[in-house]
């Protein structure tokens, strides 16, 4: 786990890790987590948006 | 298998009704193998309770935001460590990702689990296929037209290859209807007809595509009416100001009979409405899928998209699409040519007296026992269009035999194969597909031949242009040998120059 990350620090990161797939490399576990939260945070499904508040 | 499996499709609630519909025959197989589900929050009232599972893991979105929202990145990451050690802590013995997004197969990759399926990221560096059946979902072409085998049976199919690879236990059917959302409650303030004594309507679609007219609703309702039936509306909160319009146009004399709840219910409140509806009329939408999970007879108004993959499952149901062959290319965001042109009084005709001409484009869900999936077949017993091209691929991934390869029709292979080859070396733009997809059908025609058909698929996926290739590579190592000997066989030709 990483300690004191800020949210930029967070953002570059994920930048990172999007580049690395684009390229077919190899990411590492803390990369991993990163995009999965990002994916994960920002997973508002066209669905999820018209039903989920009802 | 020893222990627990956690299935993986949190989002889009077709989806997660449909995985339901494959956990529930996996759990009539194998009852003493508890199922896990991770869901997202928009979903979640469809899985929670649900006695087919023994877990849900609602995806923890909102908790993750909020640390976002204060600016804690480590309280972010934090809280995924915590989830995914929550999971962890279940001890797996296997784990199915049937989320054919980048978010599945990360998070899978990041579990533990004793065997994996489906979308994995593998080494870390690329999401890979790990199933041969959600390879072959994943390798429906754009052309969804082609794709032979209902989700959840592709589901089913992806399950099997985890629990049993060997086949070597019976997968009973459940005899019967399945209801694969027992756990319902009523909608807050629900003041409708009573079980059994109305119809359910759900208009509305995201899709302009999916949409039959308004004025063709408006016209079936009055029908209905006419009979002293009483109508249920549902659909999304977006969707009222169209069912608005629907309900105002019928006569004011018979409006009291129309209950509007459109906006007014949980996915989990549309169900138990759907659950308790003499029949439900529906587009192909979530209603569709949430009506044919609770066993209610669903008549699905079909345009663009393929009801072999994604209709109503069950026995029972119907679909009606007056246009089965649609273009290769699914145009969802313009209204329907085929849905303009269904007529209500038609459906009107079979909703209240179940009449129908042999020749309406109507067909039937029914249970191919020796192909061990749903078909649909129309009144003459004829397949859909999209089934009857897909039998031999389905065989031959099913490990049936694929028949005698037929040699005496060499032109339309020897066409497709150099079309692959020009999609293989190109790329697939969109030439070379137009191309491919030409010489497929015409191969297809003339012979029903599948394996070809099967690296075609692979070719104009709708993968991204750079993906296709090391997806077809992926492909190629297990296809060659059978493209080779299939060209040998046909032509004589060598298909894929260079290879040993």
């Amino acid at each position: 786990m990483l300690g004191n990350m800020d949210l930029s620090q967070f953002e570059r990161l994920l930048r990172e890790a999007e580049g690395k797939l684009a390229q077919g490399r190899e990411l590492t576990r803390t990369e991993q987590l990163v995009m999965l939260a990002a994916l994960m945070m920002g997973q508002a499904t066209r669905k999820e948006k018209r039903y989920g508040q009802n | 298998m020893n222990g627990p499996l956690l299935v993986i499709l949190p989002h889009n609630p077709g989806d997660v009704v449909m995985a339901l519909a494959a956990i529930a025959r996996l759990r009539a197989a194998f009852p003493e193998i508890p199922v896990d589900y991770v869901v997202g929050e928009e979903c979640r009232d469809l899985a929670l309770g649900n006695p087919l599972l023994r877990e849900v893991h609602p995806l923890p979105r909102r908790a993750l935001r909020e640390s976002w929202a204060s600016g804690d990145a480590d309280a972010v990451m934090a809280r995924l460590e915590d989830y995914l050690g929550r999971l962890d802590a279940a001890g797996y013995a296997a784990s199915l990702n049937l989320f054919q997004e980048r978010f599945g197969g990360l998070l899978q990759g990041l579990l533990r689990a004793g065997r994996k399926a489906g979308l994995e990221l593998v080494d870390g560096s690329q999401v890979a296929v790990k199933s041969r059946f959600l390879e072959h979902l994943f390798a429906v072409p754009a052309a969804r037209r082609d794709n032979g085998w209902h989700v959840v049976d592709v589901y089913i199919r992806a399950a099997r290859d985890l629990i049993d690879p060997g086949r070597s236990l019976p997968w009973p059917l459940s005899a019967g209807r399945m209801n694969m959302l027992p756990n319902l409650a009523p909608p807050a303030g629900w003041d409708g007809p009573p079980s059994r004594e109305y119809l359910a309507f759900h208009p509305g679609s995201a899709w302009p595509g999916k949409r039959w007219p308004e004025r063709h609703w408006s016209a079936l309702a009055a029908f209905c009416l006419r009979r002293g039936l009483a109508l249920v509306l549902t659909g999304s909160e977006e969707e009222g100001a169209s069912i608005g319009r629907i309900r105002d146009s019928l006569p004011p004399s018979a409006r009291h009979a129309v209950h509007d709840w459109s906006g007014r219910t949980t996915l989990a409140g549309a169900a138990w409405i759907h659950s308790r509806a003499r029949m439900t009329v529906t587009g192909d939408t979530v209603a569709m899928h949430l009506a044919a999970a609770c066993g209610t007879p669903t008549l699905a108004l079909f345009g663009p998209s393929n009801p072999v993959e994604t209709g109503p499952y069950g026995p029972g149901h119907f679909v009606w699409q007056t246009d089965p062959d649609p273009p290769a290319r699914l145009a969802f965001d313009s209204p329907h040519a085929g849905l303009e042109a269904l007529a209500p009084e038609a459906v009107a005709a079979f909703v209240l007296d179940g009449e129908a001409g042999p020749d309406a484009a109507l067909w039937e869900t029914a249970w191919d026992s020796d192909r061990d999936c749903q078909v649909l077949r129309n009144r003459r017993g004829g397949l859909h269009p999209s089934l009857d091209r897909s039998v031999g691929l389905m065989d031959i991934l099913d490990g049936r035999s694929p028949g005698e390869p037929a040699r005496a029709k060499t032109a339309p292979a020897i066409e497709v194969q150099a079309a692959l080859e020009r999609a293989i070396a190109a790329g697939p733009e969109a030439a070379a597909l137009r191309d491919l997809e030409a010489a497929d059908h015409a191969l297809a025609a003339a012979t029903l031949d599948s394996v070809v058909w099967e690296a075609y698929r692979i070719a104009i996926n709708a993968l991204s242009l750079k993906d296709i290739r090391k997806h077809l590579e992926l492909r190629r190592q297990r296809f060659r040998q059978a493209l080779r000997e299939e060209a040998a066989l046909i032509s004589g030709k060598r298909l894929f120059p260079g290879s040993s």
